[in-house]
């Protein structure tokens, strides 16, 4: 076995397995650091845009008000409650996947307690003022998000993927792609 | 028996009333309105320049307020839910600006918030929030100093919003409307020291980068003092100067580098060369670098005195806001949509 590395074609098989590997590696590290820096934009913003993180504690925000608001009538505790452990599951959500799932859910509770809130006969003027505009902010920040740049890098991600020449070794492809919020 | 079973039912009548029913969780409102020390942790000097405090606030700052409150627990609620609820419920800052804050200690779970307005989230935001209450209140409320912790944050607030409006609430001139509780920060007008921290800061933070470029240098400085010195010793004769650097000497070199002699040329071919077989061209610096080499020649001429190269930067340290020193983002910064009167900052 050792005769055979101390010949040349030992010497080819082994530059040629070196630079295989070294091509692998090389490969899966620039595409780790694409990715990692695609879901960076998610926290810090894609090209001076507000990042979606940014939109995200705002309407985490903006729902601690309505169900603060909420609070003061107790014929909506339910829908209350429901938007109360939304907002906290959507404060404690992982990842970015799971941040999209937490917020929708979140947004579905919005709209739930919101309807149901302004058509409660007992709502004083004041109350109805404040919700309203927390629920605008959490109406246009969910618009934003839609029309964030973000999940864009990630389709971009994919493509370069499934271009050549990096399609060539997509099975060995370790590093992780970037998540999208969809 | 009877007795004992009616004991048990109201026994458990009294644990499923505390249960079901839980006990008003909030503190109320006190007279003074500014400051609600329930937990006895305040000294009464600190809370009463928290009551001047505000009143050069409300009336400099478009009726800002900051409001402290100190309670013993939070009665199960997270203590961002707790301010946000004092805070909508007492309704602290003006009602149309919404500049208000409300800072809440609760201190025997060693959390605490500081819940922001409306109108000013966009400003002095979440990681603002977070980032003030790092450094001047969890040291001093870790250590049960909780008047020190209020003292130490309180001013800084006040300096924020003496940012944020453009106005000076400790103005000798009497503007201030009076005695204001608490001494300006020492920092919160910069001046000459720290304009000279900040040059020193920055020279620092940037001295890996200076060593980096004087080690380049100095390793070009010996490659070419070895050129010269070792076209003197292939001639055999000794150099008529002592070796100085080609940024000094500028463009006139009393020397060229030494090369071994050309081999002759070969004959020329029919269309051997294609044509003229011009010169190589002949640097100034020698060994065919144009310009005297090294890189970075600016191609100006030598005045013989230090030609260090000034940018229009300088150090690049002097900003405009070089001796200012201000925290806070002092600017207008507002999000699409980013009205939050949920926000803050502080221990959950």
């Amino acid at each position: 076995m050792m005769t055979f590395f101390k010949t040349r074609r030992g010497a080819v098989c082994v530059l040629v397995l070196v630079v295989i590997f070294a091509t692998v590696l090389g490969v899966n590290r620039s595409l780790a650091s694409l990715s990692s820096d695609i879901e960076d934009m998610f926290y810090n913003g894609v090209d001076g845009e507000t990042p979606i993180e940014t939109y995200i504690e705002n309407r985490i925000n903006a729902s601690k008000m309505i169900v603060l608001i909420a609070d003061n009538y107790p014929e909506l505790k339910p829908l209350r409650d429901e938007l109360y452990d939304a907002y906290n599951n959507l404060y404690e959500a992982d990842g970015i996947g799971a941040k999209y799932s937490a917020n929708e859910r979140l947004q579905a509770a919005f709209e739930a307690l919101y309807e149901a809130l302004i058509e409660t006969d007992t709502l004083s003027t004041r109350h109805y003022e404040d919700a309203s505009s927390y629920a605008d902010t959490i109406n246009n920040t969910l618009d934003k998000i839609r029309r964030s740049s973000y999940n864009d890098k990630v389709d971009e991600y994919e493509t370069v993927v499934s271009s050549l020449p990096v399609s060539l070794f997509r099975l060995v492809i370790f590093a992780d792609a970037p998540e999208r919020f969809a | 028996m009877k007795k004992r079973i009616f004991a048990l039912i109201s026994l458990f009548a009294v644990v499923a009333a505390v249960l079901v029913f839980p006990a008003s969780a909030v503190v109320e409102q006190s007279e003074e309105f500014y400051v609600n020390d329930s937990a006895g942790v305040l000294s009464p000097s600190v809370e009463q320049s928290i009551i001047d405090a505000n009143g050069a606030l409300e009336q400099y700052c478009r009726g800002a307020q900051i409001v402290v409150v100190t309670v013993d627990y939070s009665d199960g609620l997270y203590s961002d839910e707790y301010a946000n609820k004092l805070f909508y419920d007492w309704g602290v800052g003006d009602a149309t600006e919404n500049n208000g804050m409300l800072l809440l200690l609760i201190i025997e779970e060693g959390k605490g918030w500081l819940a922001t307005g409306d109108g000013i989230d966009g400003a002095f935001t979440d990681d603002l929030a977070n980032e003030y209450l790092d450094e001047y209140l969890w040291d001093d409320f870790d250590r049960g100093d909780y008047d020190a912790a209020v003292s130490s944050l309180f001013p800084r607030l006040l300096e924020w919003y003496q940012d944020y409006y453009g106005v000076n609430l400790w103005a000798d001139d009497g503007a201030s409307g009076g005695d204001i509780g608490f001494e300006e920060p020492e920092t919160s007008r910069g001046g000459f020291l720290s304009g000279v921290a900040a040059v020193f800061r920055f020279i620092f933070v940037n001295l890996w980068i200076i060593l980096v470029i004087v080690i380049i240098v100095a390793a070009i400085v010996a490659s070419d003092r070895r050129r010269y010195y070792s076209y003197y010793t292939h001639i055999g004769m000794p150099p008529p100067i002592r070796y100085r650097p080609w940024f000094i000497w500028g463009r006139s070199r009393p020397y060229r580098s030494w090369r071994p002699p050309r081999s002759p040329r070969p004959p020329r071919g029919p269309g051997g060369f294609g044509g003229n077989f011009r010169n190589p061209p002949r640097g100034s610096g020698g060994g065919g670098r144009p310009g005297g080499g090294g890189g970075g020649r600016s191609g100006r001429p030598s005045s013989g005195s230090s030609s260090s190269r000034r940018s229009g930067g300088g150090f690049g340290g002097f900003s405009g806001g070089g001796f200012g020193g201000f925290r806070g983002g002092g600017g207008s910064f507002r999000g699409g949509g980013g009205r939050s009167g949920g926000g803050g900052g502080g221990r959950r």
